[in-house]
């Protein structure tokens, strides 16, 4: 009787351990494969939603923000006195991109641009001077006279 | 009896287990190979476009032009006002009618912030800050600093920038990287194009070109004013305005990015200085006109 019951604990332990010699290093590497492609819409989800949600949220503080302090540095000044005169135009008074310190803020640089401004850079590669305005503006200004254009120029 | 039959168990768990771990290596194997081989046309395309030995084409550089475009746009807003845009579009049409390069249309437009710079980006796209241009006197210190940005343009110095680091072989990875999600052609070519924009924007926005660069533009950039009939010493008087405000530490934050990613002021008006005896004294400022166009339509005097 107890050898019989020591023949099963063996085969009992054998049989655990090449289980878990089999199982064990497929289901290692599974679950972290399948935790990554979880995170991966994850964190392209994490990576888009500054891009994606920063014009509105630029446009709320711009909004809320009032417009700086009028400095009294030479350049400033001028610069907030003619920001904070304006009417017509559709434009922020402030240091728009750069912070405190003036340096430009990587993490706008870093985002997907909105469509927004995807369609206004679309929009710019339209722009074009007429190449008679071009003559005239030249002539008012007492400005050398720009040649023609030449014929292999790119035109829109 | 027993301990045999428990020997050839274990001999036929042991086989299963092994067997089953060379089958996984031959999956992880095949996928690296099904991987490698989807982002390969993309690597190539992203190598095609970092080749330094190779200029872009005009479409290539309008393509990566609007993509940097929309990254600023993004960053900085943009100015809308359309008198302001076509007085730029006309004082910037102008001077690159003077020898630059025909292959390129040139877009002036201006970012919506008060911290001072300009920037030129391929393709023609060639952005001034507000806040440059309300310190600015003169049509002639415009066209000075527009002359400039068209000289980078021409001597395709942001294209070697990008490419310079586009070479690297993380940049490399990232392509390959995103080309395994994105395989249609147009996409691929989209992806590749925000890439270089990311590059480019980032480049333009917080690093200087080499001084090399930036003397070639100004002079190139000197000798278009010129030939358009503007006083040569444009962009000098504009590069002196700035210097003389950067002693007042409460102008930091407008000049921080402009000293960030050019040489010192000191040094440019210096050179420029010694340059201009080289140039006629004659030529035109027109300070009237740009009073008009820009300081009084634009904002709202």
């Amino acid at each position: 009787m107890r050898e019989r019951i020591r023949t099963i604990t063996w085969l009992l332990a054998f049989i655990v351990t090449a289980g878990l010699l089999t199982v064990g290093p497929a289901s290692a590497w599974s679950p972290q494969a399948k935790s990554k492609a979880k995170q991966q819409p994850k964190q392209g989800q994490a990576d888009q939603k500054p891009g994606d949600q920063k014009p509105a949220d630029q446009q709320q503080t711009d909004q809320q923000q009032p417009p700086p302090p009028a400095p009294k540095g030479v350049l400033t000044q001028k610069v907030t006195l003619r920001s904070s005169r304006q009417t017509k135009d559709v434009a922020s008074a402030g240091f728009n991109g750069v912070g405190p310190d003036g340096k430009v803020k990587e993490a706008l640089l870093n985002a997907n641009p909105s469509a927004d401004a995807r369609a206004k850079a679309a929009r710019l590669t339209l722009l074009e001077a007429d190449a008679s305005e071009v003559q005239a503006f030249a002539k008012e200004g007492k400005l050398a006279t720009p040649p023609a254009k030449s014929a292999d120029k790119k035109g829109k | 009896m027993r301990r045999l039959l428990a020997i050839s168990m274990t001999t036929v768990l042991l086989a299963a287990s092994a067997s089953a771990q060379f089958g996984g290596l031959d999956k992880l194997k095949q996928k690296m190979d099904d991987a490698r081989a989807k982002t390969a046309p993309y690597a190539d395309k992203a190598k095609q476009f970092s080749d330094i030995n190779k200029d872009w084409t005009p479409q290539q550089e309008e393509q990566v032009g609007e993509a940097t475009a929309a990254k600023l746009i993004e960053a900085f807003g943009l100015y809308d006002n359309k008198p302001m845009q076509n007085y730029l579009q006309l004082v910037g049409s102008t001077v690159a009618a003077q020898g630059a390069r025909q292959d390129v249309t040139y877009h002036f437009a201006i970012l919506d912030t008060e911290s001072m710079n300009a920037m030129a980006l391929p393709g023609g796209f060639v952005f001034v800050t507000r806040g440059a241009l309300a310190n600015m006197k003169s049509e002639a210190e415009l066209a000075g600093v527009l002359a400039h940005e068209i000289a980078h343009i021409d001597g395709r110095h942001l294209e070697h920038e990008v490419k310079k680091q586009a070479n690297t072989g993380l940049a490399a990875k990232t392509f390959a990287e995103e080309g395994a999600k994105h395989m249609s052609q147009d996409q691929m070519t989209q992806t590749i194009m925000g890439k270089f924009g990311d590059m480019a924007a980032n480049f333009l926005a917080t690093r200087p070109y080499s001084s090399g660069d930036e003397g070639a533009a100004d002079k190139k950039g000197l000798d278009l004013a010129a030939k358009a009939g503007y006083s040569a010493g444009g962009l000098r008087d504009f590069l002196q305005t700035l210097a003389t405000a950067a002693d007042d530490p409460k102008n930091a934050q407008a000049l921080s990015a402009w000293s960030q990613t050019h040489p010192p002021y000191g040094v440019r008006v210096e050179n420029l200085t010694k340059a201009l005896t080289g140039y006629p004294a004659a030529g035109q400022t027109l300070n009237d006109r740009f009073a008009k166009n820009i300081n009084e339509k634009s904002f709202g005097q």
